[in-house]
C-alpha cells in the first residue's frame, strides 16, 4: 500500500490512499454524487408510511491513542491515517468518497449535517476530521468526531436489523485492521461514558401526526423515556420537534447486547406505529371533515404559497403525508416525501441555488421548490379535482 | 483541556428561571431556529404555566447535559485529592473529566473506575459489558463467558436434581478451565 500526497496538501495528512486498485477518492468540496437525492431513502422499508428511517451507529476508538478531543494535532493525523487506511481496505466501503471537513465552508458542512452524514459536532470542528461516505450514502464513517470512528448505516423504513447487520459487517472488517480500545469489563471504550459498552446508538425516525393532534403523544413519549429510550427532533440532539417527526433511540449501551437493544427498540416502535394508526382511524371516525380540511389546506398551501419557512414547510409536508396515510391524497410515494423533507432544508436549498441566501430569500425559494415538487406528482390529481 | 461537552451548556444546572427570575430553572428548551440555537431556561412552575409549546417532549435535554449534571452531584463527595488524580496515559484529571463529561483515553476508565461506577449505575442499564467482543482480543473473554454460562446451567441442573447433566457440565467446565478445547 502506498499513500500519495497531493501537491500543496498539508504534510502528514492522508490525501489519497491507494491499495490494490482500490482507492478512496478524497474531496475538498461536496462531490457530484452527493448532490442527488439520498440513495438509501429510495427503497421503501417496513412501515414506511410512518417510519422514515432507521439508523445504527457504532462508536469505536483505536487503542493506545487519546480520544479526539484530547489529542494533539499529530495524534489526530495519525488517527486519521490509520482509520482511512483501514476503511479503504473494507469491502463494505468499496467506491466510497472521503470528504475532508477542514476545507469545507459552513454551507457545505450544514449540507452534510442535513443529509445525516456528519454530526453537528464534526461540522464545527476543523483539522483532520473526515467523513467517508459509501455508495448510496447508506454506509458512512466519521473520523475524529468525539470518538475516533463513528460507523453508521442509514436505511429507510423500520429496518434496524438490516442496518445492524451492515454496520456489524463493516465493524468486523475494521477490527481486522485496527486494534480497538476495548475492556472486558466496560466493552468498547468511548470518550463519553454514555456510549461505552456496545457503543451502539440505534435511532428510528417516526411520523406521528395523529398522536400529536390528540395529545396522546405525551403519554407515549413519557412511557418511551421511562423505558430507557431518548426522544429527539428531526435534526438530532438538542433540536426541537417539528413536522411531527420524532427520533427515538436507545440510551443504554452498557449492560444490554446489540440484539437486545435493537429488539427492544423495534418492538416499541411497532407499538407506537400501531398506536398512531389506531389514532388516525379514531380521528377519521370522530372528525373526518376537520381532518380532510387540514390535509387539503396543506395541499393548497404547498401548491400555491409564495413564502414558506422551514418550520411551516415541515408542518405542511407532515399534513400532506397524513393525507396519504388516510388515502385522501394519492400518487405521491412516501419515499418522495422523505426526500423532500431533506431537499427543502436550508443548506439544501442554498446548495441547489449555488449561493448563500438570507432567510427571506430561502423562504421564497423553498415555496417555489415545493410548488414545483407537488405539481410534479399531483397534476392529475388537480385535474381530477377541477373536473369533479 | 478538551472543549466542554459540545451538546451541553455546563452552566445550565445552576440557572435561574428566565420568567420569574426566582426559582431554579429545571426545564431547558433548546431550539434551532434558522441557523441560531436559542435556549430558554424555565422553572417547573413557569414552564407548566407557559405550557411550553406543543408536546411534552420539548422539555428534553440531551444525554450529555444530564451527564454533566449528574457528575456535579458527586462533587461534594469527592475529596480534593481525587479531583487532582491524573490518568498516567493521557494526563486528564478527574476534575477536567467532571467539567467536560469526556474521558481523555481508554485508560481513563481504569484510572477513574472508582468514580465512574456509581455514575454508570445511574446512566446505564448495568455496569458490565454485554454484547460484541472484538474477535482479535475476545477469545479469552468468550471462554470466560462460556464458563460463566455453564456454571449457571450446572446450578440449574443441580437444582433440578438432574445429576447426570450436572456431572457432564462439571467435567466440561473443568476442561475449559484447564484451557482444553471444550469440544
Ligand atoms: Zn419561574
Ligand atoms: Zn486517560
Amino acid at each position: 500500500m502506498e499513500i500519495r500526497s497531493a501537491p500543496g496538501h498539508l504534510p502528514g495528512s492522508v490525501y489519497s490512499v491507494v491499495n490494490e486498485g482500490q482507492q478512496l477518492e478524497m474531496n475538498q468540496e461536496i462531490p457530484e454524487c452527493l448532490l442527488r437525492p439520498c440513495g438509501w431513502l429510495v427503497p421503501p422499508g417496513q412501515h414506511s408510511d410512518l417510519v422514515v428511517s432507521s439508523r445504527v451507529r457504532l462508536a469505536r476508538n483505536i487503542t493506545g491513542m487519546p480520544f479526539s478531543h484530547w489529542a494533539s494535532s499529530s495524534d489526530l493525523s495519525r488517527i486519521a491515517e490509520t482509520s482511512l487506511r483501514a476503511i479503504q481496505d473494507c469491502s463494505s466501503m468499496n467506491g466510497a468518497t472521503v470528504l475532508s471537513v477542514e476545507p469545507l465552508d459552513s454551507l457545505d458542512r450544514k449540507y452534510l449535517v442535513e443529509r445525516y452524514l456528519i454530526s453537528r459536532e464534526l461540522a464545527e470542528s476543523g483539522m483532520e476530521r473526515y467523513a467517508v461516505v459509501g455508495r448510496n450514502e447508506m454506509v458512512s464513517v466519521m473520523v475524529n468526531e468525539e470518538d475516533h470512528l463513528r460507523l453508521q448505516v442509514l436505511t429507510s423504513g423500520l429496518s434496524l436489523r438490516e442496518a445492524w447487520q451492515r454496520v456489524n459487517a463493516l465493524d468486523d472488517e475494521m477490527e481486522e485492521r485496527i486494534y480497538y480500545a476495548f475492556s472486558p469489563v466496560y466493552g468498547y471504550l468511548t470518550a463519553c461514558p454514555t456510549n461505552v459498552g456496545t457503543g451502539i446508538r440505534c435511532s428510528v425516525m417516526v411520523h406521528l401526526p395523529a398522536l400529536v393532534m390528540t395529545q396522546r403523544i405525551k403519554k407515549v413519549l413519557s412511557a418511551v423515556t421511562q423505558m430507557g429510550l431518548t426522544v429527539r427532533g428531526i435534526a438530532g440532539e438538542g433540536s426541537e420537534i417539528a413536522g411531527n417527526l420524532f427520533q427515538i433511540s436507545n440510551q443504554w449501551t452498557l449492560g444490554a447486547s446489540e440484539e437486545e437493544t435493537i429488539e427492544k427498540l423495534e418492538n416499541i416502535i411497532r407499538q407506537i406505529v400501531d398506536n398512531e394508526r389506531k389514532t388516525q382511524q379514531d380521528l377519521w371516525v370522530e372528525s373526518r371533515t376537520a381532518l380532510e380540511d387540514k390535509v387539503w389546506r396543506a395541499f393548497g398551501l404547498l401548491s400555491h404559497a409564495r413564502v414558506l419557512n422551514s418550520r411551516e414547510a415541515l408542518e405542511l409536508i407532515s399534513q400532506l403525508r397524513m393525507g396519504l396515510d388516510l388515502g385522501l391524497i394519492k400518487g405521491i410515494p412516501y419515499t418522495a416525501i422523505n426526500d423532500v423533507i431533506i431537499q427543502s432544508r436550508p443548506a439544501h436549498l442554498q446548495k441547489r441555488a449555488g449561493k448563500k441566501l438570507i432567510a427571506t430569500e430561502r423562504d421564497a425559494i423553498r415555496a417555489t421548490f415545493l410548488r414545483d415538487w407537488i405539481r410534479r406528482y399531483t397534476e392529475k390529481e388537480i385535474n381530477r379535482i377541477h373536473e369533479s | 483541556m478538551p472543549p466542554p461537552c459540545p451538546a451541553g451548556e455546563n452552566e445550565i444546572y445552576t440557572m435561574i428561571c428566565e420568567i420569574c427570575k426566582k426559582n431554579q430553572a429545571k426545564i431547558h428548551v433548546t431550539q434551532i431556529k434558522e441557523d441560531k440555537k436559542i435556549s430558554i431556561h424555565l422553572c417547573q412552575e413557569c414552564a407548566h404555566e407557559k405550557g411550553v409549546a406543543g408536546p411534552a417532549i420539548n422539555t428534553h435535554f440531551s444525554v450529555a447535559d444530564l451527564l454533566t449534571g449528574l457528575l456535579k452531584g458527586y462533587e461534594e463527595q469527592a475529596e480534593e485529592q481525587d479531583l487532582q488524580r491524573t490518568c498516567l496515559e493521557c494526563g486528564l484529571t478527574y476534575n477536567s473529566f467532571k467539567e467536560s463529561g469526556r474521558f481523555g483515553c481508554g485508560e481513563c476508565y481504569n484510572t477513574f473506575q472508582q468514580e465512574i461506577e456509581p455514575l454508570l449505575q445511574k446512566i446505564q442499564k448495568q455496569t458490565r459489558h454485554v454484547g460484541k467482543i472484538p474477535r482479535r482480543c475476545g477469545e479469552e473473554i468468550l471462554l470466560e463467558r462460556n464458563i460463566a454460562d455453564l456454571r449457571k446451567r450446572l446450578q440449574d441442573a443441580v437444582n433440578n436434581e438432574n445429576f447426570e447433566e450436572a456431572a457432564r457440565l462439571r467435567d466440561k467446565i473443568r476442561d475449559m478451565e484447564k484451557g482444553d478445547c471444550p469440544h
